[in-house]
C-alpha cells in the first residue's frame, strides 16, 4: 500500500471558525484548531473556558536551565567529566491538556508509629482529620507517555494562567484533550488519594484508614507548556525534561561513567569479600559451642547473627553490582536518584522476590 | 473452515470453525454464531496512519528513547508491514460495593513486652466500606493477540459503524472473532470484581463479606488497525506495534548502543572465569590440604557471589535488546 492510499482515509475536520483543515487524534475528546485556537468538544459546543500558562521560556533559557542542572547533578554522582562531551540538541515544545480541578476534600486517617524507650516499645496512634481547598492536576491524555510528563505535572501551580490565545503557543504543537470534564473529577480524587497515602505511609509504620471527601468546586481546562531536551554522550542518547512554567529540570537522565560505574563494583566487591569472610568462622564457632555444653543457648546467637550478616551483606553486594549495570541514572529536579536507594531492607524484599 | 450464508444479504463465505462470532464480507452484518443474533453495536477505527507515516512516528519515538543510536533515522528500513484489524471487546462496568472485613489494628499505648510475642498486642477490628467505580475494560476478542496488545487502552471515541471496505480499501487482514459477547462481559465483571477486591484490601486486611453490584450499560465490538512491523537495523531485526488509529507507539523494539552490551558480555565472562575461578580454589585447597572448612567456606561463598555477578551481567547485556513498552 502507498502513502497515498493512506491518506485516502484520512479523515479531515473543518474548523469551525476558521474553516482550516486538520486531522483529528484517535481519541480527541476536547480539540484545539492548530490555526485559530478555536477549542471545542469533539461534536459539541465550544469550550468556554480555556486558560493557558505561558511558557517564559525560549531554546536559549532551556539549554541554559539543562546546563545549569546537568553540572550540578552530575557532580553529585557520575563526575563532572561528562560534561565535556555533552552535546545538547535542540528543545522541543509542547503544550500538554490538563485539567485544574478546584475542591473542597476532607480527610480523616488513622496510623501508627512504633516508639522505642528503655526496651518498652509502644504503638502510638496517629490520627488526623484535615480539610481545606486542593489544587490537582490532571493529565488530559489518556496515555503518559512521553518521558517526565508526570513529575511535569506534580510540579505545576496556576498563579500565572491567562485565557488560551493560539498566539501564546509559539507554533508549537498543541495536544488535544482525551479525557472531559467528567472523567477528570475522578481522576483528581484518584490523584489525591494516591499522593496523600504515599505520605502518610512514609510518616508512619502502618496506615489502617483513610478517608476521603471530595467536593469539586472548578473544572478549569489549561494547556501548560512541556520541554524536552535530548542531548548526546559518546553517541548515546539521553533525555532532559523542563517545565515551562518554572524553567526547572522536572526530570532528567544522566548517562553512567566508568567512574560511577568502578566505584559501585569496587563498593560491591568489598561487600562479597566481607560476606565471605564473615561466614569463614561460623563453621568453627559453632563446632566450638557444640563441644563446650556448659554455654548458654544465647551464645548460639552469635554465629547465627554472623550468618545472617554475611547473607545481608551477599544479597547488598548483588543488589549494587547492578547499578554499576545500568546505563543510565534517573535523576529529579533536585539531584536525587528517582530509584531507592540502596537499603537492608530493600536488598531482603529484593531478595524474598528472586526466591 | 465452515461455509456460512449471510443471514442478510444470502452471501456466503467462508469462516474459522472456532469462530464465535461471524462479519459478512458482503455487507458487514455481524452475526453472533451461538445465538443467531445479529450484533448491531459492531465498530471500527478508520485507519489514520499509513506505513510511511508509520515509519516517520516510530522513528522519532525511538529517537527519545534512551541510548538509541542516531543513525536509527537514516538507517532504519522497514522490512515487513502488516496491516491487523485485531477484535476487542469494551465493556463498560460500573459497581457499587458494600465491603465489610477485619482490619488489625495495634492496641495503643500499651507497652510491648520484650517476651510477649507482638501479635498479641494487636486487636482484630471489623470494617466494612463502600466503594463506586466504573472502568471501560477492553478484552481482547481475537485468537493469539500479541502480548502487548492484551492490557492495550484501545481508541473507541472517533468509531465508526463496522464497514468491511474500511478493511479491503486499506488491504488490511481481519482477525476472527474468537471470544463471544456473553464471554467478554463475564471476563470484565471477573476483572472488575478483582479490582473492587483490590480496592478494598486498601483499606482492610481481610474481607469476610463483599455485596457487590456490577451492572453493564454498554458492550460493543471494535476492530482496531494494528501495524506489525519488522524494521532492521545494521545487522539485526526488531518488532515494532503501532495503532494505525491513533499513531501510537504500542510497543517498539530498538537497538541501543553495541558498545555497552559487548562491553557487560565481557565482564559477565571475566567475573565467570576469574571470579568463580578463585573460588573454586579456595574450595578445592580446603577440601584437598586442609580441614575442608578453611578455606572452602570463604571459597563457597565468594564463588557464588561472583558466579551471581556474571549472572547479573549476562541478564543485563540480555535484556537490553528488548523491546520497550509505552508505559500506562
Amino acid at each position: 500500500m502507498t502513502a497515498q492510499e493512506a491518506h485516502q482515509g484520512l479523515v479531515q475536520y473543518r474548523c469551525k471558525k476558521c474553516n482550516a483543515p486538520y486531522p483529528l487524534g484517535a481519541d480527541d475528546v476536547i480539540a484545539t484548531c492548530p490555526y485559530c485556537g478555536y477549542t471545542f468538544l469533539v461534536g459539541g459546543s465550544e469550550m468556554a473556558k480555556h486558560m493557558i500558562l505561558p511558557s517564559g521560556l525560549d531554546e536559549k533559557s532551556v539549554r541554559k536551565s539543562v546546563t545549569k542542572w546537568l553540572k550540578l547533578t552530575s557532580s553529585k554522582s557520575v563526575g563532572e567529566g561528562i560534561m565535556k562531551w555533552i552535546a545538547l540538541e535542540t528543545p522541543t515544545l509542547q503544550w500538554i491538556p490538563v485539567f485544574r480541578v478546584l475542591a473542597d476534600f476532607e480527610t480523616h486517617c488513622l496510623g501508627a508509629k512504633q516508639e522505642r524507650s528503655d526496651h518498652k516499645k509502644t504503638w502510638v496512634k496517629i490520627e488526623e482529620t484535615n480539610s481545606g481547598e486542593t489544587d490537582e492536576w490532571v493529565l488530559a491524555r489518556r496515555h503518559a507517555a512521553t518521558f517526565g510528563v508526570k513529575e511535569f505535572i506534580e510540579s505545576l501551580s496556576d498563579d500565572t494562567a491567562k485565557p488560551f490565545k493560539i498566539g501564546m503557543t509559539e507554533s508549537a504543537p498543541v495536544l488535544n484533550s482525551e479525557i472531559d470534564e467528567g472523567d477528570a473529577n475522578p481522576r483528581a480524587r484518584q490523584r489525591k488519594k494516591t499522593r496523600d497515602r504515599a505520605e502518610l505511609q512514609e510518616r508512619m509504620d502502618h496506615l489502617f484508614d483513610y478517608r476521603l471527601k471530595m467536593n469539586t468546586k472548578d473544572c478549569t481546562y489549561m494547556h501548560v507548556p512541556y520541554w524536552l531536551v535530548r542531548y548526546t554522550y559518546k553517541k548515546g542518547t539521553f533525555r532532559v525534561a523542563v517545565s515551562g512554567v518554572t524553567g526547572n529540570v522536572v526530570l532528567g537522565e544522566l548517562p553512567v561513567t566508568k567512574l560511577y560505574r568502578a566505584k559501585r563494583w569496587v563498593t560491591s566487591l568489598v561487600m562479597l569479600i566481607a560476606s565471605a569472610l564473615l561466614m569463614q568462622p561460623v563453621p568453627y564457632i559453632l563446632y566450638a559451642l557444640m563441644q563446650d555444653s556448659s554455654s548458654s543457648g544465647d551464645a548460639f546467637m552469635i554465629p547465627f547473627g554472623m550468618a545472617f550478616l554475611a547473607v545481608l551483606l551477599w544479597g547488598g553486594a548483588y543488589t549494587i553490582v547492578g547499578g554499576a549495570l545500568k546505563y543510565e541514572i534517573c535523576v529529579t529536579a533536585d539531584g536525587e536518584e528517582r530509584d531507592k536507594r540502596f537499603s537492608f531492607g530493600g536488598a531482603m524484599d529484593d531478595m524474598k522476590e528472586r526466591i | 473452515m465452515n461455509e456460512y450464508k449471510c443471514p442478510h444479504c444470502d452471501g456466503p463465505f467462508k469462516i474459522p470453525s472456532i469462530s464465535s462470532t461471524v462479519v459478512c464480507p458482503y455487507c458487514s452484518t455481524t452475526v453472533q454464531l451461538k445465538t443467531g443474533e445479529v450484533l448491531k453495536e459492531h465498530y471500527i477505527m478508520r485507519l489514520q496512519y499509513g506505513v510511511d507515516e508509520i515509519k516517520e512516528r516510530m522513528l522519532s519515538w525511538a529517537l527519545k528513547q534512551l541510548g538509541v543510536p542516531k543513525a536509527l533515522e537514516n538507517k532504519a528500513e522497514i522490512k515487513e508491514s502488516r496491516l491487523v484489524f485485531w477484535p476487542f471487546w469494551v465493556v463498560e462496568v460500573e459497581a457499587v460495593a458494600d465491603y465489610s472485613g477485619i482490619q488489625k489494628k495495634p492496641r495503643f499505648g500499651e507497652s510491648i513486652e520484650k517476651i510477649h510475642s507482638l501479635r498479641s498486642n494487636w486487636v482484630r477490628v471489623p470494617e466494612e466500606g463502600h466503594i463506586d467505580i466504573e472502568r471501560d475494560i477492553c478484552v481482547p476478542a481475537g485468537n493469539g493477540v500479541p502480548k502487548h496488545l492484551e492490557h492495550y487502552k484501545v481508541p473507541t471515541r472517533r468509531k465508526e459503524f463496522f464497514q468491511h471496505d474500511l478493511v479491503t480499501d486499506v488491504s488490511g487482514e481481519m482477525q476472527p472473532i474468537i471470544i463471544g459477547r456473553s464471554e467478554a462481559i463475564t471476563q470484565a465483571r471477573k476483572e472488575m470484581e478483582d479490582l473492587l477486591e483490590e480496592e478494598a484490601k486498601e483499606e482492610i486486611d481481610k474481607i469476610t463479606e463483599m455485596d457487590s453490584e456490577l451492572k453493564v450499560p454498554a458492550v460493543f465490538l471494535i476492530h482496531v488497525p494494528v501495524w506489525h512491523i519488522t524494521y532492521s537495523y545494521s545487522v539485526r531485526t526488531y518488532e515494532a506495534l503501532i495503532d494505525g488509529a491513533s499513531g501510537r507507539v504500542i510497543y517498539l523494539e530498538y537497538p541501543r548502543k553495541l558498545a555497552f552490551r559487548a562491553m557487560t558480555l565481557f565482564g559477565g565472562l571475566l567475573h565467570l572465569v576469574v571470579g568463580g575461578g578463585i573460588g573454586l580454589l579456595l574450595v578445592y585447597l580446603g577440601i584437598a590440604y586442609f580441614n575442608m572448612v578453611f578455606p572452602t567456606t570463604f571459597g563457597l561463598v565468594f564463588g557464588l557471589g561472583m558466579l551471581a555477578f556474571s549472572l547479573r551481567f549476562f541478564r543485563t547485556a540480555m535484556s537490553l535488546r528488548a523491546g520497550e513498552e509505552m508505559p500506562e
